[in-house]
């Protein structure tokens, strides 16, 4: 039976995409694919795995802006590519890695070091007391809901300016979460959270850059997490 | 070839993989657990996307006898039903665990307290949730947890093959690196299966790209026996997204749970000639069914689908109730607050697996299986809500069995030939060859074509036939270009085991010559109570499937007895 991902029309879309392979400088390669006008950034990078190279790298898991596994450099800015319109780019267009993490192969980096800062500031939950759940009203969780979205995907992390610069700065993920934390009633170590989100290379690191913001494909707005960290441990101390 | 030691192995880092290893920890906090992953942990699998929900007993008003109704009447009783009745006596415990200490955040009603919503083929609003995007909250909150225990996790790792010891007990694992491409081994007491399912082998499927039936696979392999193979759950709203991967990903159920309507090219809501009680809200099989009966009867929408239309439900409702969908849809230029929307069914989760019992265990000693990998629970057809709700209550299970397991479990000796055996199978591909991308279309295409919605035994037999063939030419497949990273050599092993899991399937769904569930023979379109409350039963031996059945146990309620009831 026919079904719905047969297409007719396709577009011919030029593409400059990072090649690197392990241990060797990484240089910029134009293919030439043909895609579904209907596609995603991911759509045309599975065309060039397809078509023309199957050793062409990337990371991809739910192609549905869920799990944060694909997030490239399309024309210079941090998108997910499996979120990312082809109706969007331009006929020839531009895929790196992110930035300020090392390349594993192509467009694949090792996230180790951006998962390292978001460990630091103990993302994991320590409950007060509770036997039951807490009963929380929607106007009261308001605090918390935009940091919660955050899929860890790196977008914000390779944007920012100062991680580029200062590479010990824990960045705007690893914060937002940390926010997300202090501002939840419901978790027991709030202070010692604070105190360490805030710390050397904390929220003060932070030069209101904002790219963060104009990145994430989840609005978060990691930079408004970062000041209301700041403000709670100035009215703290 | 480098080899660790664990207590226990864990493989997967969905909602059961997480659990497993969470719970194991819980028990005894002194084990040493290794947890490897073939994607990013906590990024990869299903449990992830979980949209709509999670189905759970909370309130007074609701009963666990009643979930279990649920549950057993949309798998058709064809479940085992301990195990059935082990997800919804513990899914509350879980429930209430990743609140108040995982920190997970579900949505409230007006009043502060947990909000439940309504789901197709449930009596009852009891699917708990964050939005339309629940997995999120419960994958990234397990995930964030494992921060603070001493879990040793291995990502981008992927299990190769499952390691015996001299008397048949597990003794651990082949792992392949897939950032370097090194193949080492991982010894362990205790191993727990939970990859997920092999539903990514249908050409419009809904799961991770990643997963590829290898828990499943391994399984088979390693000589277990699997059940219900042939039940495999289209989902029946799929987005159409032209030739993009985005389409066969899903609009979630709430949708229709909410009152969404489904209609085909002429207009009408044709879920009245198929279920004029439930109309919508019927349960998957028969939705699927449905739709995909009415665009092969040529009244389908312009796009090879039907219409899903939630616009006479209010846009503001519809944006707040499901702005992830809302989302989705804008990305390809469709307003679903306002207009109808085209979908088709889509393959999306294997009740079928391999056979365990209540505390997880196989037939293999210190090998347990959760999750998606596991058959049973479901029967013919899984009820939305009891996926999220499957994977997380086996994890547990499967954790707590594991630490009570390796207290009196020595660590087996492997075969060394035997692992380098599998390491230079599997480097094999590292060749010149021919592309596995094309194969792999064409697995999907097939078993779309033939092992799919509606299924007869020409098609069967003709799937079983190509599915030698494609099993052949895998032997031509290549793809040099080195060991890291290398998405080609990758695709050749996922196809091996797709492969592997399809032969089984197709087997099953030869051998149930009636129609039941998920499972819809055009030539035995009947359901038959008489011969068939029986499930199938599957295993390899000596390269050839083996095919018997065995009775169902009505151990808590026979046929008829939930219908009687209401
Ligand atoms: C789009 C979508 C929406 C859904 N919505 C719902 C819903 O609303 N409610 C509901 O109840 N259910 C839902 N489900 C079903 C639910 O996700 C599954 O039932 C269940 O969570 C599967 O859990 P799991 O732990 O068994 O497997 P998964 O969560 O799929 O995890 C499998 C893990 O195993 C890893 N893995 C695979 N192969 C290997 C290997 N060889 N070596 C090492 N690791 C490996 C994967 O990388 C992954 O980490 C949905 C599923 C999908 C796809
Ligand atoms: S804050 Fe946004 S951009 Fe940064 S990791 Fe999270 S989702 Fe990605
Ligand atoms: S692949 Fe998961 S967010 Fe893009």
């Amino acid at each position: 039976m026919a079904t719905a991902q047969e297409t007719t029309a396709t577009r011919t879309l030029d593409l400059r995409v990072w090649r690197q392979e392990p241990g060797s400088e990484g240089q910029l390669v134009n293919y030439s694919v043909e895609v579904p006008p209907e596609g995603m950034v991911v759509d045309a990078l599975f065309a060039v795995q397809a078509q023309i190279d199957p050793t062409c790298a990337f990371r991809v898991s739910c192609r549905a802006g869920i799990c944060g596994s694909c997030a490239v450099r399309v024309d210079g800015r941090e998108r997910l590519a499996c979120q990312t319109p082809l109706s969007l780019v331009r006929d020839r267009v531009r895929i790196e890695p992110l930035r300020h993490l090392p390349v594993l192969r192509d467009l694949v980096v090792d996230l180790d070091p951006f998962f390292a800062k978001y460990g630091a500031i103990h993302p994991e939950f320590r409950p007060r007391p509770l036997v039951a759940p807490a009963r929380i009203t929607a106007a009261e969780r308001g605090l918390v809901e935009r940091a919660i979205n955050c899929i860890s995907c790196g977008a914000c992390y390779s944007a920012c300016d100062i991680v580029g610069l200062n590479p010990s700065f824990l960045g705007p993920a690893a914060l937002a979460r940390a926010w997300a934390l202090v501002a939840d009633e419901r978790d027991a170590d709030a202070d010692a959270r604070l105190h360490e989100a805030v710390g050397e290379n904390g929220a003060w690191r932070c030069h209101n850059l904002g790219n963060c913001a104009v990145v994430c494909p989840k609005g978060v707005a990691p930079l408004l997490a970062i000041q209301a960290l700041r403000r709670r441990a100035l009215w703290r101390s | 070839m480098e080899e660790l030691t664990f207590d226990i192995l864990v493989i997967g880092s969905g909602g059961a993989g997480l659990m497993a290893s969470v719970h194991a920890l819980a028990a005894n906090p002194t084990l040493e657990v290794g947890l490897v992953v073939k994607g990013l942990i906590g990024k990869s699998g299903c449990t992830r996307m979980v949209q709509g929900g999670y189905n759970a007993v909370l309130s007074p008003d609701d009963s666990k006898e009643r979930h279990f109704e649920d549950t057993i009447k949309g798998g058709a009783y064809l479940n085992d039903q301990e195990l059935a009745w082990t997800l919804v006596s513990r899914a509350p415990e879980v429930v209430q665990e990743l609140e108040v200490k995982v920190g997970c955040f579900f949505d409230r009603n007006p009043d502060g307290s947990i909000h439940q919503k309504a789901f197709a083929g449930q009596s009852f609003d009891r699917t708990v949730h964050r939005a339309d995007l629940t997995g999120i909250e419960i994958v990234s909150k397990l995930r964030d947890y494992l921060f603070g225990l001493p879990v040793r996790v291995l990502e981008e790792q992927r299990v190769l093959e499952l390691l015996l010891g001299s008397s048949g007990q597990v003794a651990g694992a082949v792992l392949l690196d897939l950032r370097t491409g090194r193949i080492s081994v991982a010894r362990a007491k205790c191993v727990v299966v939970a990859t997920g399912g092999p539903a990514t082998m249908y050409k419009l499927a809904t799961p991770s790209v990643e997963k590829s039936g290898d828990g499943v696979a391994m399984a088979i392999r390693a000589g277990l026996d699997c059940v219900d193979m042939e039940m495999l759950q289209f989902h029946p709203t799929g987005i159409i997204a032209g030739g993009s991967r985005l389409t066969g990903m899903i609009l979630e159920e709430g949708l229709r749970g909410a009152g969404a309507h489904l209609r085909n090219g002429l207009g009408e809501r044709f879920m009245a000639r198929y279920d004029p009680e439930r109309m919508e809200r019927s349960t998957r099989d028969v939705v699927s069914r449905a739709s995909f009966l009415e665009i092969q009867a040529g009244r389908g929408s312009p796009g090879h689908g039907v219409w899903l239309d939630a616009s006479h439900l209010g846009a503001d409702f519809v944006a707040r109730s499901f702005p992830g969908m809302v989302e989705r849809m804008a990305l390809v230029g469709k307003d679903l607050t306002r207009e109808p929307i085209e979908v088709t069914p889509t393959a999306h989760f294997h009740m079928g697996g391999v056979r365990i019992d209540t505390h997880c265990k196989t037939d293999i000693s210190g090998l347990l299986v959760a999750g998606e990998d596991a058959g049973g629970v479901h029967g013919a057809n899984r009820l939305g809500g009891n996926g999220v709700a499957d994977s997380t209550v086996f994890g547990m299970v499967a954790g707590e069995t594991a630490a009570e397991l390796v207290a009196d479990l020595p660590l087996a000796d492997y075969d060394r030939v035997e692992a380098e055996g599998v390491a230079e199978a599997a480097t094999r591909y590292l060749r010149a060859g021919s592309s596995p991308f094309r194969l792999r279309e064409e697995l999907n295409v097939l078993m779309w074509d033939h092992v799919g919605l509606v299924r007869d035994r020409g098609g069967l037999l003709h799937a079983a036939a190509e599915l030698d063939r494609i099993e052949a030419e895998l032997e031509t497949v290549g793809v040099p270009g080195g060991r890291a990273y290398n998405p080609g050599w990758q695709e050749a092993l996922n196809l091996e085991n797709l492969i592997t899991v399809a032969k089984l399937m197709v087997a099953s769904a030869l051998h149930r010559t009636e129609s039941r569930g998920s499972h819809f023979r055009a030539d035995y379109p009947e359901r038959d109570d008489h011969h068939w409350l029986r499930r199938v039963v599957t295993r390899l031996r000596e390269g050839e499937v083996q095919v018997t059945t065995e009775a169902v146990r009505f151990t808590r309620l026979a046929p008829g007895q939930v219908e009687a009831l209401r």
